[in-house]
Parts: structure tokens; C-alpha cells; sequence
């Protein structure tokens, strides 16, 4: 079901619950109101009843003294006086009578009162008349018979009022009983109405929450980059949708990421051959300054052999000349056998592998290398090492390639004008920087934003890639790779290498620089 | 999902349950049927009678709630008319019937004849209407001669007076011995001469008794004639002498009062429950006698009470029976023990013990017998009242030496003319 729909029924459910309670509710209190207003109107009615009971008994009494003093005229306005009293008290109580539900029905009372309103005037008029006529024995004698009588009539009527009064208390006390028991039931039924609502509620409210924790859960999965991640789909609602989407959503990312790894592989293949092609060419290139390298220590070994074979061949030969010259002539080999191997390293096509590296031997391998070919140029070569520079963990022959790379631009930048060369290294912002300065012709205007991209080249047999293929090197190691121009001549390029790196995944950087 | 709307359902549920079971207690079981009962007189003893009630609902299973009805036929046409007062029972005056038959069913259907010809003929007759029976006879009501017989042993009378002359005389010589004896407020004889409806009654037995006719006969007025009008002036001649002048004041409460508070030798007076409620008299000293004769013949006229069902009952088998309940021998027995009211059932007179008990009745029978004279409601149907207020203003008139009896009976001739004439819109 739909949460919307959900939400609707469990709302109109509620509305309804209430709506019931509210009109249990109104029970009681009806009951309770009516009661009231009953018992007010019959103890006003009963009130009015006596005192019309009471009006008698005043006439009987006021006229009985009035006969005594024989005056007519006293009597007279006494009983007109009493008359309109009465008149005005029982007319009073019969309407009160009227509106008074157990009295209205009430024949005997409504009679007796009925009786005495018929009675009465025609008892005042018939004294007062015998009491004009002179006969106040008569007069006295209707008073105590006749008048006594039509008090014992109304008092029947006292007598009603007084039992519907004591019958009304009752119903009014068995009614407040009911409205009691109502109430209780009343109280049941909020109760049962609230524990519905809030199952409604906490229900509706699950049905809610509970996906959307799980959504929340699978959104954090997909940020994590945990593209395998797949929430449960629970029920049918707008939510179980959105579940559905974000899965399908997972699914394409993660098959769009596999694509991607797959690609960045395959470019970092790439660029590794492509490396390593670069590598062999700017070999190629260095050839005669090999050569040279290697010729010196041969040279050397020629000289300590022929030193060592003319000791031996004394007629008293000195076998320990010859052996300090054959000591020496090993370590020639060995020098050369070192140098063969540190070139042959550079065609080696070797995985990338990470080590602790310390780079100002990196450097001083390098200008040991390339001093003979800057040389052939009149450049000089200088390096400026800081001792206390820390080891960091890098490719070996990598960071090897992007040195030499830079180092050889320096060397070609001076082939016309000969200079000096000088490789720093220093630590800079926890990181070993290392810069490689020339004093040549320097870098054309407007040349820095094109240096780094692939095939820009300013030489005439480059291949464009050198400074490319180094900065994507250096990137690669979490470091950072730039130019800049001297203020008169020459160039210096700075590269980076952190002492540790946080990714952990070291890939080779596109050559966009893109990161992950 | 599901289960939740069945806990949504039976919470629902509940909740209905609850107010259908706070509906069912305002719901009500059918009631028995309840006869309404109006009658002005059953409150005068009230307490008795509700045992017949009672007596009946438990015989039958029939309610009956008592109102109150007004006695003055003003009041009793405007109950019986009025839609939202009416009863099913009423209690009848004796002129009722005349009056108010169409308002009232045939009780024949419901009583057998038998019980309606134990009842006196004279009731009978009275409740009788166009050969519809519109009422049945509860007690018989009729005025008699209470007197004094200590007084008139010592007086040296052995009997009540058997006419009003001799009324006249013995009650002049018992007042004039009574007042020698320095009684100077005792009078000979009181009656009801206020100038209301009770005079009526009295003045028709006066000119009856002498006979003076009944006021309206067979359509015609007859009261101006020299017996009727001798008849008043006769009485006017009391006023004084041997009548208190305040007996023009007097209505029928009055007359027992002076009477029984030994102020007075011989009164009219009628057999209520009430006169027997008093007991200040010695009982041996307590007389009673049928009314006297005039030169004609003994003249009593009917009182209440009689009962009939209202035509708009909506339960007229329940009131029938509710009626013929009342008249029944048994009941009216029992009443007559308790009250000392005079049963309409004759041979109740036969009963020694009952007639032992209430010497009066022998004066009762004497009367129903021989010497009841209606008045003319019969004759003048819903015009009585104005009738009998003319018949009383004229007497009152001529009883208070206001006018002379003749011109009195002349005047008084010339508007009853009127008012019974049958062309006259006044008469229905």
C-alpha cells in the first residue's frame, strides 16, 4: 500500500477514534447536565408547593385572628391580600409543575393542586361573605373545616412534590452511578483509542522509517564506494521505488567503476611501455657518455692489469705490487659491472615497486652518469645535497627517469652556451624537494602551460613526452612537479616527493591529472 | 497489513459495542394500560378510595392514576373538551348526564343488565339519556333532614318533622327554648341559601314539594305559578325567624358546620363522607330524616356520584370495567362501611348490620323511593347552568327581600323562556 494512502487511513482511522470518544463523552455529561437541570426543576417546584401549602396555612391562621376582632373590613383586605398571594404562588408552581419532568406526569399532584386553585377563591369569597352576612361563627368554622380540608388536599400535594423530590434524588444519584460507570468506560475507551492511534502511528511511522534507514544505509555504502552494496526492497510503497532506483543506480555505478578501473589499467600499461620506450631512447641518446662511463673503469682495470703483470714480470717480482694492482684492477671491474647494471636497469621494463629511496644518492648516480656527456657540452654539473634529507618511499627507477629526464633538458638547454648545472635537495613542507636549475637559454613566454602536455617539445629531436611522462611520475608518487623561469637566464624545475603517502592506491596519474 | 486494520476494526468495534450498550438502557418495556380518573369529590377522602384503586389494578392489571377535576360544569366541559386533559373515567354529578351525554359511551355493551337493574331505577333513570346508559351509579346521593333529637325529646317532640309546616314549628319552639336558655346564636334550621349553584337545588325541592313544577318541563317553564312562588316566599319568611340571615351566605359546608357545632335545631344537609368524619355531636343526639313534604309530595334532588367513560378513551373496555368495578355490590358495600355513604344498590338496604350501622339510609331509601325530584339538565341540556344561575339569582333575590316573589317568578319566566327556547342558539 501506498504511503500516502498509508498515511490517509491511519489519519481518517484516528479522526473516527476520536470522533467516538468525543461522543462517549458527550454521554455522561448529558446524563450528568439533565440530572441537574431535573432535580433543580423539581426542588423549584416542590418549593413553590409549599409555600403555596404554607399560603393556606397563613389564610387559615391570619383569617381565624381577623374573625376574632369581628372586623369585616380587616378581613376582607387581609383575604384579598392572601387571595392575590395565593393566585399569583400557584399559578407559580403549576407552571413550574409543568416543566418539571417526573411532576408534569404527576396526576395525583397536578390534581390536588389543581383542586385547591378551583377551591380556594370560592373558600376566601364564602368566609368573607359570612363574615359580611355577621355570621363569624360560620366564618370560623369554614375556616377550621372547610379550609383545614383544602389544607390537607394541598398538602397531598406537598406530599407528591416531596416524593418525586426524594424520587428525583434517587434517579439523580442512580444517573451520577451511570455517568460514573461511563466515565470509566469512557476512560477504557481512550485508552483502547489512544493505544490504537499509536499503533497506527508507530506503525505508519516504520513503515516509513525502516526503508528509509535502510536507503540511508545503502546511500552511505555508495559513498564509501561500496558499489556492491544492495539495500532490501520491503514492500511496495514510494520508498520500496526509491530502493529499487538506488539499486539499479549501485549496479551501474559499480559496473561503470569496474569499466574504469579496467581503463586506468590498461593507461597505466601504457604508460609504462611508453616509459620505458622514453626510457630506451634517452639511453640511445646517451650512448657516448655511457661508453665513456663505462671506458674509465675499464681503462683503469687495463692500467692495473698492465701495472700488475709488469710487477710480476720483474726477475724478482714484487707479488704485492702486483696483487695491490690486481686488488685495484678487480675494483675496476666491479665499477664497471656496477655501471652495467645500473644502466641495464633503465631497460628493464620492471613492475612498479615502492621502497624506502634516498634520493641524494639517486642524484649523485645521476650526475656520476651524465658528467662526462655535460662535458662534451662544457656544462658543469653541481649538486647541493642536504644530508640530513630523509629517505622516502618511491620507484626507483622511476624517479630515476623523471631526474634524468630533467637533468638532460638542463644539459640540452646549455649545449650552445655551456654553463653550470645544479641539482638541490632539501626538505620542504615535511617533503623532499629537489630542483634542477640550468643557466641556458631558458623556457620560451607562454611556454608553462604547454611544458607538461605530451609531444610539446622545444628541441629539435625531442620526443615531447620527457616532461610529460615526469610529472605524471611525480604525481603519481603524491608530489608535485613545476617550472620555473630564472629572473635573467636559465630554468629551474622543482619536484616534490612526500615522506608518506595517504592513498592507498599508488597509480600512475593520467597525463589530464585527474585525481581520484 | 491486514491484521493492523483488524486491531483498527475491533477497536471500532468496542467503541459501537459501548454506545449500543449505554443505547439499551434507554429503551423501555411496553407499559400496562392506564385509566385516567377524574373526580373532584375523591379527594375529600382520598386515602380510602386509593385502596379501591389499588383493589381494582390488582383484580384487573390495570393502572388507574386520579386527577383532579374541577366540579363546576364550567370547568368539567373545558376538561372533557379540552385534547391534552381528558380522562378516561369521569365522576358525574347528577346532572351531568343531561348535560354531557354525547360525551359519554353507552355502558351497556359492558355491564350486564342484571348488575345495572340492582341499582335504584331513579339512578338509573337519571344516567339513562336517549336510551343510552352514559353512567353508572356509585352511591346515592340525596339531601336530608338532619336534626337535633336530644333537642327535640326536649322539646317534647318524639319525630322529625314530616312537613315543613311542622319543620316551621317545631323549629321556632326549639329556638325559642334554646335561645331562653341564653343560647342567643342557636337557630331553628339551616340550609344552603348563598346565592351559587347549591340554592338551586334547595329552592326546586321547596316549590316541588309544594308543587310549584320543576322549572322546565316537557320544554316548557313552570315556575310561575302561585305554589312556587308561595314556596319562596315561605322560606324568605325563615330568614330571621327561624334561618340565621347569614344563611344566605351559607353553602352546604357551612350548614353542617353550624349545625353540627350544635348552633342550629334541624338542617339540609347531604350524606358526604365528610359529615361523618366529625364526631362532635353524640351520636345518640344525631337525627336524620327524609327531607319534608310539601302540600304535594316529598321532593329530594340527586347529588353526585355517578361514573361514565369518556367517548375519547382511547382503552373504553379497560374504563367500563373500571366503572362497573366501582358500582359493584361488594365495593359499594365495603364503602358504605367505611364512609357511611349511601350505596346505589337496593338490596344493600336490606343488609341489617349496614343499616344498623347508618340509620340514615332508612331515610336514604325513603327518599329514593319516593321523593326525588331531577332537576331539569335533562331538559335544558348545556343551558342548566345559566338556567340554574337564574333560577338562583331570582330566588336569592326574592330570599333576600330584593324583590317579591311574583315579580321575581315572572322575570324569571320571561328569561328562562328565552334561554331554553329551542330556536335559541344558547340551547344545543
Amino acid at each position: 500500500m501506498k504511503i500516502r494512502t498509508r498515511l490517509t487511513a491511519s489519519l481518517a482511522a484516528m479522526v473516527i477514534l476520536m470522533a467516538a470518544v468525543d461522543i462517549l463523552a458527550v454521554w455522561p455529561y448529558r446524563l450528568v447536565v439533565s440530572s441537574s437541570e431535573r432535580t433543580a426543576a423539581v426542588d423549584a417546584a416542590a418549593l413553590a408547593v409549599m409555600r403555596v401549602n404554607a399560603n393556606i396555612y397563613a389564610f387559615r391562621d391570619r383569617l381565624t385572628a381577623a374573625t376574632t376582632g369581628a372586623d369585616v373590613r380587616r378581613l376582607a383586605s387581609e383575604a384579598a391580600e392572601l387571595g392575590a398571594q395565593f393566585e399569583v404562588d400557584i399559578d407559580h408552581a403549576e407552571s413550574l409543575i409543568a416543566v418539571s419532568t417526573p411532576l408534569a406526569g404527576d396526576a395525583a399532584t397536578r390534581g390536588a393542586l389543581t383542586a385547591v386553585k378551583v377551591q380556594f377563591p370560592g373558600q376566601i369569597n364564602r368566609v368573607v361573605a359570612l363574615a359580611a352576612a355577621g355570621d363569624w361563627p360560620a366564618a370560623r368554622l369554614r375556616l377550621a373545616y372547610d379550609v383545614t380540608w383544602l389544607i390537607n388536599i394541598s398538602s397531598t400535594a406537598v406530599h407528591g412534590v416531596e416524593t418525586a423530590v426524594a424520587g428525583e434524588r434517587a434517579a439523580a444519584y442512580s444517573r451520577a452511578e451511570r455517568a460514573r460507570q461511563l466515565f470509566v468506560v469512557l476512560m477504557i475507551a481512550t485508552v483502547v483509542a489512544s493505544l490504537i492511534s499509536i499503533g497506527l502511528a508507530w506503525s505508519t511511522t516504520r513503515a516509513i522509517t525502516r526503508p528509509l534507514a535502510v536507503l540511508e544505509a545503502g546511500a552511505h555504502a555508495l559513498a564509501r564506494g561500496d558499489f556492491q552494496h544492495r539495500v532490501a526492497v520491503i514492500g511496495t510503497h514510494e520508498l520500496a521505488d526509491l530502493g529499487t532506483a538506488l539499486n539499479y543506480a549501485a549496479s551501474r555505478i559499480d559496473g561503470l567503476f569496474g569499466e574504469r578501473e579496467r581503463a586506468a589499467e590498461q593507461l597505466r600499461q601504457s604508460r609504462a611501455e611508453l616509459a620505458h620506450a622514453t626510457r630506451v631512447t634517452t639511453m640511445g641518446e646517451l650512448t657516448a657518455s655511457i661508453a665513456h662511463e663505462i671506458r674509465q673503469p675499464i681503462t683503469a682495470v687495463m692500467t692495473d692489469v698492465d701495472t700488475c703483470l709488469r710487477w710480476l714480470s720483474r726477475d724478482e717480482p714484487e707479488i704485492t705490487e702486483a696483487k695491490a694492482a690486481a686488488a685495484r684492477a678487480k675494483n675496476g671491474v666491479s665499477r664497471a659491472t656496477e655501471i652495467i647494471s645500473r644502466i641495464r636497469s633503465l631497460f628493464k621494463k620492471d613492475d612498479y615497486r615502492r621502497e624506502p629511496l634516498d634520493v641524494n644518492v639517486l642524484v649523485e648516480e645521476m650526475a656520476g652518469l651524465l658528467r662526462s656527456q655535460a662535458q662534451l657540452y662544457g656544462v658543469s654539473i653541481q649538486t647541493s645535497l642536504d644530508r640530513e634529507l630523509p629517505q622516502v618511499p618511491a620507484d626507483r627507477i622511476q624517479v630515476m627517469q623523471a631526474l634524468l629526464n630533467l637533468m638532460l633538458n638542463g644539459i640540452e638547454a646549455m649545449r650552445e652556451t655551456s654553463g653550470t648545472l645544479l641539482v638541490t635537495s632539501r626538505v620542504d613542507h615535511g617533503a623532499v624537494l629537489v630542483s634542477v636549475s640550468d643557466t641556458g637559454v631558458g623556457l620560451p613566454q607562454d611556454s608553462a602551460d604547454h611544458l607538461f602536455k605530451p609531444f610539446f617539445t622545444t628541441k629539435t629531436e625531442g620526443t615531447g613526452m620527457g616532461l610529460s611522462i615526469s610529472r605524471s611520475i611525480v604525481e603519481a608518487h603524491g608530489g608535485r612537479l613545476w617550472a620555473q623561469t630564472g629572473a635573467s637566464r636559465g630554468a629551474t624545475f622543482c619536484f616534490t616527493l612526500p615522506r608518506s603517502r595517504t592513498p592507498d592506491r599508488i597509480r600512475p596519474a593520467d597525463p589530464s591529472g585527474s585525481r581520484e | 497489513m491486514t491484521n493492523r486494520f483488524t486491531v483498527i476494526g475491533a477497536g471500532l468495534a468496542f467503541l459501537v459495542l459501548l454506545a449500543a450498550e449505554a443505547c439499551e438502557t434507554h429503551s423501555r418495556t411496553a407499559v400496562p394500560v392506564t385509566i385516567t380518573f377524574a373526580d373532584s369529590t375523591w379527594w375529600a377522602s382520598r386515602q380510602r378510595p386509593s385502596q379501591q384503586l389499588r383493589q381494582f389494578t390488582q383484580e384487573t392489571g390495570i393502572q388507574v392514576q386520579p386527577i383532579m377535576s374541577g366540579g363546576e360544569p364550567r370547568v368539567v366541559q373545558r376538561i372533557l373538551e379540552e385534547e391534552s386533559s381528558r380522562a378516561d373515567v369521569y365522576g358525574f354529578d347528577a346532572t351531568w348526564p343531561g348535560m354531557f351525554a354525547e360525551q359519554f359511551i353507552d355502558l351497556k355493551p359492558y355491564v350486564p343488565a342484571s348488575e345495572i337493574a340492582m341499582h335504584f331505577p331513579t339512578l338509573i333513570a337519571n344516567c339513562t339519556v336517549g336510551g343510552v346508559l352514559v353512567c353508572l351509579p356509585r352511591v346515592a346521593m340525596v339531601p336530608l333532614l338532619w336534626y337535633r333529637g336530644d333537642l327535640l325529646q326536649q322539646h317534647g317532640y318524639r319525630a322529625p318533622p314530616r312537613t315543613w309546616n311542622e319543620l316551621e314549628q317545631m323549629a321556632a319552639r326549639i329556638q325559642a327554648g334554646e335561645r331562653a336558655k341564653g343560647r342567643t346564636d342557636f337557630w331553628g334550621f339551616v340550609w344552603a341559601g348563598a346565592r351559587l349553584p347549591p340554592l338551586a337545588t334547595v329552592a326546586l325541592e321547596w316549590q316541588a314539594s309544594e308543587g310549584g313544577g320543576t322549572i322546565v318541563e316537557n320544554g316548557r317553564v313552570t315556575l310561575n305559578n302561585a305554589a312556587a312562588v308561595a314556596s319562596w316566599e315561605r322560606a324568605a319568611g325563615w330568614i330571621g325567624s327561624i334561618s340565621p340571615p347569614a344563611v344566605l351566605e351559607y353553602m352546604e359546608p357551612d350548614v353542617y358546620n353550624v349545625w353540627s357545632s350544635s348552633n342550629a335545631a334541624f338542617a339540609r344537609s347531604w350524606p358526604f363522607e365528610s359529615a361523618f368524619d366529625r364526631r362532635e355531636l353524640p351520636k345518640e343526639s344525631v337525627g336524620v330524616a327524609p327531607l319534608p313534604k310539601g302540600a304535594i309530595r316529598r321532593a329530594a334532588t340527586l347529588g353526585r356520584y355517578s361514573f361514565g367513560v369518556s367517548r375519547r378513551s382511547p382503552h373504553p373496555r379497560e374504563a367500563a370495567m373500571l366503572v362497573r368495578f366501582l358500582s359493584r355490590r361488594d365495593v359499594q358495600l365495603e364503602y358504605a362501611r367505611e364512609f357511611h355513604v349511601p350505596p346505589s344498590i337496593i338490596d344493600l338496604y336490606d343488609d341489617s348490620t349496614l343499616v344498623a350501622a347508618n340509620p340514615h339510609f332508612v331515610a336514604v331509601r325513603e327518599t329514593l323511593v319516593d321523593g326525588v325530584v331531577m332537576r331539569p339538565s335533562a331538559e335544558t341540556g348545556k343551558a342548566y347552568p345559566e338556567v340554574a344561575r337564574a333560577y338562583v339569582d331570582a330566588v336569592h333575590g326574592v330570599l333576600a327581600r330584593e324583590q317579591r316573589a311574583s315579580e321575581a317568578a315572572a322575570n324569571l319566566e320571561n328569561v328562562l323562556r328565552r334561554v331554553t327556547d329551542p330556536k335559541s342558539a344558547v340551547r344545543k
